[in-house]
């Protein structure tokens, strides 16, 4: 297997061969996986509320700045749970990964964290693009479903970079940044 | 597995979303009159309506023919529109000597009219409220509330006012209303 090395490739990586991808994305250095995951965050939020967004720049024309502004945030909300998800998963991560090495300038938690909610995502985004088309939305059960089976796929993505990070720590000689995308 | 493999699948995702966006695009495309209006603009002519009263009995716009109207649409769950209501009751004893008209919309389900009357009863609202399910409020394009929509002695809209305002403020925007029409 070749290791994923532009963006592309370890969003599709972590998807379908995800400790391969996990370990490119621990040796790159620190920030870039929570970087790419805030321009996949960004997308997401302008792919799925497109008409909120383009109404909260209707009210700011014709209300106002501030409430164009307030409605701009209420859009942006949506997007809220999966930050603090992300944020969350990878504080736990930290403290499940331990120590990081002195002078390792290697991914962060929150880089590998990042990455694991690419699954979630996925599904989602499978979810919404075949209910738009049937022109339904899911019963509530279904719904429930939907959402299990998105956390519990990046739950294992998750719990897969723990155990990735870890590795790299314990052996940080054999995970040194060299990646250039 | 291949990186070219991983690059497909990589793109497949952002194809998924993609596609996401044309379909919002699409719908935009078809909904394009009800997104753009987001509130009932200034100076045009106030949708008409009828409106079942909380006491009983109806009110219509014509019964304000003549008189400013002020539209108030809140409710129950909205905590800034609960702290704004006691300064418009104010504003309802102030202005309605001289003609002005009030009406205290609230947009919940018509189940709810029983929480509705306590809240009224129990806050000492005087003005008129009106239940109706929220038909007027889509009616007058309102999105957020506390929204105020105050119309002028002919029916027209003199000023939308989106979100909590100063009592002194939502004050001179009824006597601008009332100056236009010629009332005061």
């Amino acid at each position: 297997m070749s290791a994923a090395t532009t963006f592309t490739e370890r969003v599709g990586g972590v998807l379908v061969a995800p400790v391969a991808t996990l370990r490119a994305i621990v040796a790159l250095p620190s920030g870039r996986g929570a970087s790419d995951i805030a321009w996949l965050v960004a997308a997401r939020l302008v792919a799925g509320e497109t008409p909120r967004l383009l109404r909260a720049i209707f009210r700011g024309i014709d209300l106002g700045p501030i409430i164009g502004l307030q409605a701009l945030l209420m859009a942006a909300q949506q997007v809220l749970p999966d930050v603090i998800g992300i944020l969350a998963a990878g504080m736990l991560l930290g403290l499940f990964a331990g120590r990081r090495p002195t002078g390792d300038t290697n991914a962060d938690p929150l880089d590998v964290a990042a990455y694991a909610w690419v699954p979630y995502l996925t599904v989602e985004l499978l979810a919404s693009l075949l209910f738009t088309l049937r022109g339904a939305l899911p019963s509530p059960r279904l719904r429930m479903v939907i959402d299990g089976v998105a956390v519990a796929w990046a739950l294992v993505v998750w719990t897969l970079g723990v155990s990735v990070l870890r590795s790299a720590r314990q052996s940080p000689a054999s995970s040194t940044s060299k990646e250039p995308s | 597995m291949t990186r070219a493999t991983l690059r497909l699948v990589g793109r497949g995702l952002f194809a998924g979303l993609a596609v996401l966006l044309a379909l919002n695009l699409y719908w935009i495309g078809r909904n394009w009159t009800a997104l753009r209006a987001v509130a009932t603009p200034t100076g045009s002519a106030a949708p008409d309506f009828t409106v079942k009263l909380l006491h009983g009995g109806e009110t219509r716009l014509s019964d304000a023919a003549g008189h400013p109207l002020v539209l108030a649409f809140w409710a129950t769950w909205c905590g800034p529109c609960k702290a704004e209501l006691p300064s418009l009751d104010r504003l309802y004893r102030r202005f309605s000597p001289d003609g002005t008209r009030f009406l205290a919309v609230n947009i919940e389900d018509l189940s709810l009219r029983e929480k509705v009357d306590e809240y009224a009863r129990t806050s000492g609202l005087t003005m008129p409220v009106a239940i109706d399910g929220g038909l007027l409020a889509n009616r007058y394009h309102v999105d957020t509330i506390p929204h105020l929509v105050i119309l002028d002695a002919h029916g027209k809209v003199s000023e939308v006012l989106d979100g909590v305002h100063e009592e002194g403020e939502v004050a001179r925007s009824i006597q601008h209303a009332a100056e236009a029409s010629g009332a005061h």
